[in-house]
């Protein structure tokens, strides 16, 4: 849940581009080194891909995208505003960790030491999918819990409490995903 | 091909063509069947496969998205359970494989990668034995990359293999059925027309116009029947009306035929009794007009007698038309190819009209082309008939300037093509009648005033001979200004010796010199002396002439014409004497008769030709003049075998006699001559001509009278009548011929003399037993020369 406190305040517009600009190059030539080595940006729109969201969570015509104002990757997020998720563009939000749950969020990101399990008892049971790269995510309340094998992308999931949830998510994406605790 | 397919019969070719057409459209339903359901089960496969693909795809997607290779491997392991899947391979949308699926199916020999294909569809692609079928994977709508499976077409070739061998089964079958039905439909439409085709053939080969078809059918083929059965009946109804038709036909025919042959013959015995009827009257007339002129008369009573033989020789020449125009009518008029001397013949004509053209005064020119031989095979009488007509019509038709025969040719291979020409400057003919010329019975002068005699029958009788002898005869003129005709012969040159031309060369080295006025004697006086071998020199009056006699170089000899502008040939001849440089310089001079002087017919120096002058006494008065002026190219003519024994020049005839020279008259010393004769006039004319030559005369009023005086007087010759009552002259002949085999007796010359001028006569005559035959009416001349020949050939047997 710790994060750089220069993200948290808020960095000047110039300095916040170049960051996401240097990030963006960066991502850019990881991608074409290695692509399947995405970032949790891209890993997290990947997800959203096979999960379903209910008529309720309908935000309008954005798919919305939540992290922490403290939460160090918004930079990153930000480079995937232009994406393209559920047939909607992807707008990155950032807002204190008391709004979580109040505010309209299709997804909840929390960097690793940024998952506050108080945020994801309020989020359980509504339609957002929760994801974090936090080792023991899934198992503590955390919907998607994006893990690391070498540098491919294992996804972590608790099955058992899927089912009563809100959301929906593909047979394909359960098919690669690992039990929680497992 | 097709020549064999018209020949084949129609029961095969209605068989054949139901045959193929069935098998055709069997075959061709059959694999229309075959091709919509291979394309069917080919799309059905390749259906089924895609949604194996498409399923798979789906199930990768997560996979693939996570780059989670095992659960691809997993999901593509389980399409090991669909038989036809060769292989199956995940591919990114970079082209990578990110996973695949190897059946143990799949041939060692085909690439374990997938094909390109675009990625944004799902679409097929045939392979070598096998098709791609590729389907995008998908997430969140964006394509992330692609499924492609490698279906085997093994199926779909098991299954192609299994029509083929039913296409097979269903060609048989199709055969089978088409050749039922064919053999059913040909049979029927076949049969009828072999029927109608052999009834044909039986009415054709055996004219039975009684025979029928009967066809149970009520189609066309039917209506064809019944048509055909018409069809006889009705030609049999004709034919029962023709036949009828025919035999009346033919006797009507028959009829006209034999009046016609009737009326041929009637008209054949009426020619032949009109000649002889004419002949004989014609005999005693000419015969003794004849002797009448021998003896003496006065001028006035000369004149009478002349002109009464002149128009009983023309009356000869009409009679003889008359025959040959029948002859040509009946297609009996034949010619009779033998050597002759066409010069000779030319020559005879101008004989006989020199004494019409000098009293007409006109200039009778013969060019005779000087390298062209004189002697050919063909009918000599008959072209020289032809001559004497044109020249004779030339001449009667011409009252002023001249008459030219042209007579020109080319020699290949020896046969001569000869053209003959003769040219006048007459009245001419006009152009409309021009075209109707040579037919019968026209005339220049048709008018009803007209001047000219004739009967009309000349230039076509000229004609139809020179047609019959391979030309043709034409003419062109222009009216007022002359005419000539003209014609072309091709014929043999003759092999043997009858030139009477001098021989080439012979005057090599001599000088002539020709005065004629007359410029067309004059050139062909030149050219014709110039082919001797002279040189000549001419001139057109005397007094120049006698100018360049006394110049360098002389003339060895001299031509002239007597009739000068300045002198005629006596003055010309006395000039000549009085000059001592020309007093024994040969002259000849060219005269009519009436000029010939006897004064200077002694003269040695001066020899005198008959103009229009002939080739032979020409020849033989320049080679005289060659013996008397004593030039060395006289020996050219003794080689030649033109001089005898005395140095006299002896030009070579035909036969083999001198024609130039008067008949020398036979003796008939001790010489008995029989005369079967039942015509008392006649008998006087012969007797007449032949008295007073020293024969001994027997007369014989008939045929029977004949052969008993020939028995008991043994005559050295008999001059036979034909027609005589009793016993005609045929079988008098034939009595005394029979007499003479049982008796060993030498034959006795028999000559026929008979007013039956045909030719028919004249071969009756020998084949009875005559030698030869001599027509009426007699000239003096000709049975003189017969009794000639026949004794003196009687001397030398």
């Amino acid at each position: 849940m710790q994060g750089p406190r220069s993200e948290r305040s808020g960095r000047p517009d110039g300095r916040r581009v170049v960051f996401v600009t240097a990030l963006g190059f960066w991502l850019s030539l990881g991608a074409a080194a290695e692509p399947e080595r995405k970032g949790n940006a891209a890993a997290v729109a990947d997800v959203a891909a096979f999960v379903r969201w209910p008529d309720t969570a309908e935000y309008g015509l954005s798919f919305r995208l939540c992290l922490r104002d403290d939460d160090p990757a918004f930079g990153e997020f930000v480079r995937e505003r232009d994406a393209t998720v559920q047939g909607k563009p992807l707008t990155v939000h950032s807002m204190q960790p008391a709004q979580f749950g109040r505010m309209p969020c299709h997804i909840a990101y929390f960097s690793p030491g940024y998952a506050d399990p108080v945020i994801l008892k309020r989020l359980n049971n509504q339609p957002t999918l929760t994801v974090s790269p936090e080792r023991g995510f899934a198992s503590h309340g955390g919907l998607v819990e994006l893990n690391r094998d070498g540098g491919r992308l294992v996804l972590v999931m608790d099955r058992a409490a899927l089912p009563s949830h809100p959301l929906a998510f593909s047979a394909q994406l359960l098919a690669i995903s690992h039990q929680a605790g497992e | 091909m097709l020549g064999a397919a018209k020949r084949l019969p129609i029961y095969w070719k209605v068989t054949s063509a139901i045959v193929a057409t069935t098998v055709c459209v069997l075959m061709g339903s059959y694999a229309g069947f075959v091709m919509l359901e291979t394309q069917s089960f080919r799309q059905e496969l390749l259906a089924d496969r895609q949604g194996f693909a498409e399923v798979t795809a789906q199930n990768v997607s997560a996979a693939l998205v996570f780059d989670d290779k095992p659960s691809i491997d997993r999901n593509l392991e389980s399409l090991k359970g669909v038989s036809d899947i060769q292989a199956a391979y995940v591919v990114d949308t970079d082209g990578n494989v990110r996973g695949k699926y190897i059946s143990t199916a799949l041939p060692l020999d085909v690439e374990r990668t997938p094909v390109a294909l675009p990625f944004d569809r799902t679409l097929g692609a045939s392979l070598r034995g096998a098709f791609a079928v590729q389907t995008p994977i998908k997430a969140d709508g964006k394509v992330i990359g692609a499924l492609q499976v490698r279906v085997s077409s093994e199926r779909l070739k098991n299954r192609i293999a299994r029509y083929q061998r039913l296409a097979v089964v269903v060609l048989l079958f199709a055969l089978a059925i088409s050749w039922f039905l064919a053999r059913s439909v040909a049979g029927l439409i076949s049969v009828p027309i072999a029927r109608l085709n052999e009834a044909m053939t039986h009415v054709r080969g055996e004219r039975d116009y009684n025979r029928r078809v009967d066809l149970d059918a009520e189609d066309e083929l039917g209506q064809l029947a019944d048509s055909f059965n018409a069809m006889l009946t009705e030609v049999a109804q004709r034919d029962a009306t023709l036949e009828e038709t025919v035999r009346e036909r033919t006797e009507q025919l028959f009829l006209s035929t034999e009046k016609a042959k009737a009326a041929s013959r009637a008209k054949s015995e009426f020619l032949a009794n009109m000649s002889h009827e004419i002949r004989t009257p014609m005999n005693g007339m000419l015969g003794m007009t004849e002797l009448l002129l021998q003896t003496e008369l006065t001028s006035r009573q000369r004149d009478l007698a002349n002109v009464l033989m002149s128009s009983g020789a023309s009356l000869i020449t009409i009679i003889n038309d008359i025959l040959d125009f029948s002859k040509i009518e009946a297609g009996k008029f034949k010619l009779v190819d033998a050597p002759f001397n066409l010069r000779e013949a030319i020559d005879d004509v101008v004989s006989l009209v020199a004494g019409t053209t000098e009293e007409k005064k006109l200039e009778l020119v013969v060019r005779y082309q000087p390298d062209l031989p004189e002697a050919f095979v063909a009918d000599g009488g008959r072209i020289r008939q032809v001559i004497t007509n044109l020249v004779g019509n030339a001449v009667k038709f011409t009252d002023e300037g001249s008459v030219r025969i042209d007579v020109t040719g080319q020699i290949r291979q020896d046969k001569a093509r000869v053209h003959i020409a003769v040219t006048d400057t007459g009245i001419g003919i006009s152009q409309d009648k021009l075209s109707r010329i040579f037919e019968k019975f026209e005339q220049a002068d048709g008018s009803s005033a007209r001047r000219y005699e004739g009967t009309g029958l000349g230039l076509s009788i000229s004609r139809s001979i020179v047609e019959l002898a391979g030309g043709t005869l034409n003419a062109k003129s222009v009216e007022g200004e002359g005419s000539s005709f003209f014609f072309e012969l091709r014929m043999p040159v003759a092999k043997m010796d009858m030139e009477i031309n001098m021989p080439q060369s012979a005057m090599e080295g001599l000088r002539v010199l020709i005065i004629d006025s007359k410029d067309q004697t004059r050139d062909v006086l030149d050219e014709l002396i110039t082919s001797w071998g002279a040189t000549v020199d001419t001139a057109v009056d005397g007094e120049r002439a006698i100018k360049a006699m006394t110049r360098d170089p002389r003339p060895d000899i001299v031509i002239a014409d007597f009739d000068l502008p300045d002198m005629d040939g006596d003055t010309l001849c006395a000039r000549m004497r009085e000059d001592d440089l020309l007093t024994d310089k040969p002259l000849v001079i060219m005269a009519s008769p009436s000029q010939i002087g006897e004064q200077l017919r002694d003269n040695g120096r001066t020899a005198f030709v008959s103009k229009p002058y002939r080739i032979e006494p020409l020849v033989r008065a320049v080679g005289e003049a060659m013996v008397s002026a004593g030039v060395e190219q006289a020996q050219n003519l003794a080689d030649a075998g033109r001089l005898d024994e005395d140095g006299n020049v002896t030009p070579q005839s035909p036969n083999g006699t001198d024609e130039g020279a008067q008949p020398e008259k036979p003796t008939g010393d001790g010489v008995r001559i029989l005369i079967a004769e039942d015509n008392r006039v006649n008998q006087l004319v012969v007797t007449n001509m032949i008295a007073g030559l020293g024969f001994e005369i027997e007369i014989a009023e008939n045929g029977r009278i004949a052969v008993e005086k020939f028995i008991e007087n043994k005559p050295d010759l008999i001059i036979m009548d034909v027609s005589m009552p009793e016993m005609d002259g045929l079988e008098a002949t034939k009595a005394i011929r029979a007499y003479e085999r049982e008796h060993e007796f030498g034959r006795v010359p028999i000559i026929a003399a008979t007013a039956h001028a045909m030719e028919e006569d004249r071969k009756r005559c020998r084949t009875a037993g005559m030698d030869d035959y001599i027509a009426k009416p007699i000239r003096q001349d000709a049975i003189l020369a017969k009794i000639r020949k026949w004794i003196s050939d009687d001397v030398a047997a």
